[in-house]
Formats: C-alpha cells, structure tokens, sequence
C-alpha cells in the first residue's frame, strides 16, 4: 500500500466514523482506486495491441493525407484501394474477378517518402482484410544473396517466411542484378518470382529504388515488370514541400522556427538541390538538418544560465549549419 | 502471508462459516486476534465450542470487531498458513450507532488490504426484506471483488429451502463470479471453499 493510499484510507475511515460518509461512499472508492491502478497496467498492454488491432481505415488514410505532396502517390492508393473494393464485391456477385497481385514497384530518390508510404499501405491493407499482420520487413540485397550455391534460395525462403501476411520491402532492388553473370542476385531473383506467384495472396512485394536504376532492371528482367501491376513514381519534393515537412517535423517536436532561420534553410535545401541533384536527400535531409539544429541549439542554450519559454523552443538562424556536413 | 477477508451484509452467516470452516480444517482451538473499535488489540484463545456460544447470535450486528485467525490451509503437498478475517456485517448508508459506523469502517479498511475477498450473501432471503437481503453495498462489493481478482460469493444458508431458489437468483444476477453454495451450519461447501482459497494463495 502506497502511503497516500494509506492516508486517503484513513481519512474514509475517520469519516465513516463520524458518520459523513455512507459505507458504500468508501466501497466506491475502493473500487475506483482498483479500477484505476488496474486499468493503468491494462492500458500499457492494450495500447500496445490496439494500436495495431483496432485501426480504423479511416484514421490511416487520414494520417496518408496528412503527408505533405505525394499527391500522385494518393491518389494511386485510393485507386489501388476502390479497384480492391470493387473486386471483393465482385467476387460476392459471382462475377469474374481478376485475382488480386498487389506487387508494387516505387520508384522514387532517397527521402521521397517510399518507406513511409509502404508503411502505410501495410496497416491499410490490414484493415482492409487483405494482409493478416500489415508489417513492413525492410531487406537488402545482403539479407537475399547468399554466399555459397543453395543459400540464396534459403536466405530468400527466409525473409519470405518473415514477410507472410504483410510487406516485403526490398530497397535499391537493382543491386540484385548488379553482380553480373555468376552473382547470385540473380538466383534471388528467381527465387522471389516463384515465392510471388506462391503466395501472391499472403504478402505483397514492394521493389524500390531510384526511377532510373529500376527502369533499366525491368529492362533487364522482363518477366519481372509484368509481375507487378502497380507502378507508383515517388516526386521529389519541391523546396516548398520540404519547408512545410520542415514545419510538420518541428511542430512534433515543439519547436518553433524563426524566420530569418527559415530563410536561411530554405537556401540550404535549394543549393544542396542544385549541387547534388537526386541525392540531395529530400525529406530525409530535412530531418538530419532539424535535429542537426535541435541538437546545436542545445549547446547554445547550455552555457545561458536561465532560459525563457521562447529559448527552449526556438531554433535560430544560427543553429542551422549550411549544409549537412 | 495471504489475507482472506470474510465479509458481506449483517446476519448472513460469516462468523458461523468463519468458525466452522476453521474446524473442518481439524483446528480445535482458536486464537482470536480481536481488534476493537478503538484500536486495541486482544488476543484471546477459545476452544471451538467455547467461540461458537460466544461469537454466534441470530441478531445482527453481533460482530462488531474483526477477528483474525490463522489456518493452514493444504496446498499441494504441503501446507500453508494464511490469515482469515471474519469482519462485522456491512449495510448500505450511515448508521446512527457509531459502534456499528467503526466496525464497518474496519472491514473496509481490512477489505483494502485483503489478497483473497470471499463475499457471502444469504440466498435464503433474497426475496424477503431482511438486513441480510442484498443491497447495493452487495454490488459494489461484487464490483469490486471481480476488480481485485481472487473473489468468490458464498450463497449461504443453501440448506433452507428458500435457499436454493436464492441460488438461482444469484447465478444470474452475478455471472461473472465464481459462486459456491454453502451452509455454514452444516458444513456444505467447505470444500470447495478450501479448493478456492489454496487455489488463490500467492
């Protein structure tokens, strides 16, 4: 017993004793105070298993709307979405339905929001009924390549196994046919393409990687592109975009960003688009140049010895670096 | 050591089941630990027979001090020693006798602190208008009990004819709990009373 439990017992019972308080007043407490202590272990285990549970569809597609840009890439959800309804009520009618392959190429530069967006596909199709878990395991080419003959087929069966009843998300996917003739990229590829047309009902394969590199590995491999009826293009991000994703990021973290450092990020993002062109990082390195700065204000602020409100949230021109490095 | 706490409305039995269930478990003696209304404690050592003039009447509020006796209790092979209270009877609102305000006090503060609550209801008078019909405190105590996790309702007095009926009413209006039928008279249920407490000591 903790001792304000303790003293709030006491005090119920010199009630009780004077006569203030009905019994059932006290038992009520009791079982308030019960309750409580009970459902503050319950919820910790039950947020835990909601969160995955009971998510509607409609608080999923609303956290998709609230990503910045990526128009295209909603709009091809909702169609990707009312083609699955459609088909699913065809089927009830007896109609002829066209067996639903939800394989996926993304094509797209680094920190286009392809992961973020398989993410959510993932938890969509779950409460859609079409995966059983929803989960997203991210592999590489060293997670599917083996080292010796047979152990690619073995690697690839594994991650597949991991991959059941959800996503399975295989980034810079053209570096599995990097390794030319001997390399057993192409065993992988193999090996995935017999685990597609297997278990086509029981995950989804997502390829990813930049436009350019995955036009040519499609070329490379024709037997591929038809195995994957969705293409979707992942845009780069105007600067615009990346300062409103700038502001998003900053919100969730209870920052506020002041003007002249808003302008002087707005330059960094525009030089490192000029200089490095698809590499320059987009959302990605908006978020590496934020906590850059979160990180810098807090060296600024450690030597001050009291700090207002405003101190501890504001991010100055002065925390920004000018580039990343 | 595990707390078991005996309670339930005024004249539903439990000083009767709390002294025959200590005899059933093959005790002839029994040390008393009365704690009175102001906070004196008293130990006193009855035989059976002796405690059972003494504590039982048919009029309520008999009880007015918690009792506290120490059993063992045969748990798998072996045996382990728990704690039974017997309390005095709870009634719904505020009593105008203060002796009887303190003694309900002190079941609840025992209730708080209580591992395994073991709630008895008369089923013999459920449908009569007696201290012992149950009531609200009656829910709450059910409410409470199925909150904490080791609570079972004794329906007692089940050898009166009324009684069985009475059952009947209390499988329904409580069905999450684990009912047992009793008579702390005549020794029915003890049992599986036995069963329940070692089932639920930690």
């Amino acid at each position: 017993m903790t001792s304000k439990n303790r003293k709030e017992i006491d005090y119920l019972y010199e009630l009780i004793r004077r006569g203030d308080i009905r019994s059932n007043d006290f038992l009520n407490h009791l079982i308030i105070n019960a309750k409580t202590s009970r459902t503050m272990e319950d919820q910790r285990i039950k947020e835990a298993t909601a969160k995955e549970c009971q998510e509607s569809l409609e608080d999923i597609m609303k956290e998709l709307h609230q990503l910045i840009g990526l128009t295209e890439v909603k709009s091809m959800v909702n169609e990707i979405l009312a083609y699955v309804e459609i088909q699913q009520k065809r089927r009830l009618q007896g109609l002829n339905a066209s067996s639903l392959v939800l394989h996926m190429i993304f094509k797209g530069n680094p920190g286009t929001g392809k992961t973020t967006v398989a993410r959510l596909l993932g938890r969509i199709f779950k409460a859609r009924g079409l995966l059983e878990k929803g989960h997203l395991i991210e592999v590489e080419r060293a997670d599917l390549v083996g080292e010796y003959i047979g152990h690619t087929a073995l690697k690839v069966r594994q991650q597949i196994k991991e991959g059941m009843g959800g996503i399975l998300f295989i980034d810079e996917a053209y570096s599995l046919a990097r390794g030319g003739e001997k390399d057993f990229g192409k065993e992988a590829i193999d090996a995935l393409v017999k685990a597609m047309e297997d278990y086509k009902d029981d995950f989804i394969l997502i390829l990813a990687g930049y436009e350019e590199e995955m036009d040519n590995f499609l070329k490379v491999n024709p037997g591929l592109k038809s195995r994957f009826p969705i293409h979707i293009d992942f845009k780069d991000y105007s600067i615009e975009e990346l300062i409103d994703i700038a502001d998003l990021m900053v919100e969730e973290r209870q920052y506020t960003v002041s003007k002249s450092a808003r302008a002087k990020l707005y330059n960094v993002l525009a030089s490192k688009r000029i200089n490095e062109g698809r590499y320059s990082g987009n959302a990605r390195l908006v978020r590496n140049l934020i906590e850059r700065s979160i990180r810098k204000q807090a060296v600024r602020l450690s030597d001050k010895p009291y700090c207002t409100r405003d101190d501890l949230i504001t991010l100055k021109r002065e925390d920004f670096m000018d580039g990343e490095g | 050591m595990s707390n078991c706490i005996l309670l339930g409305k005024p004249n539903v039995g439990k000083t009767s089941f709390f002294l025959n269930f200590a005899e059933y478990l093959g005790m002839n003696s029994c040390i008393l630990e009365f704690t009175d209304f102001e906070g004196k404690k008293s130990v006193k050592k009855y035989s059976i027979k002796a405690a059972k003039s003494y504590l039982i009447s048919s009029t309520a509020f008999k009880t007015k001090e918690v009792c506290k006796m120490k059993l063992s209790i045969p748990i798998y092979k072996g045996k382990t020693d728990i704690v039974l209270l017997d309390t005095g009877g709870l009634i719904d609102g505020i009593n105008k006798d203060e002796s009887i305000r303190i003694s309900m006090a002190e079941t609840l503060k025992h209730l708080y602190i209580a591992n395994i609550i073991i709630h008895m209801i008369d089923a013999s008078s459920i449908y009569k208008k007696q201290t012992s019909t149950i009531s609200e405190i009656d829910y709450q105590i059910n409410q409470y009990g199925n909150s904490k996790g080791a609570y079972c309702i004794l329906a007692n007095k089940i050898d009166l004819r009324e009684g069985l009926e009475g059952l009947e009413f209390l499988k329904k209006e409580f069905k999450d709990t684990y009912i047992i039928p009793t008579s702390a008279l005549k020794q029915i249920g003890f049992k599986e009373v036995r069963k329940f407490v070692s089932r639920n000591i930690e």
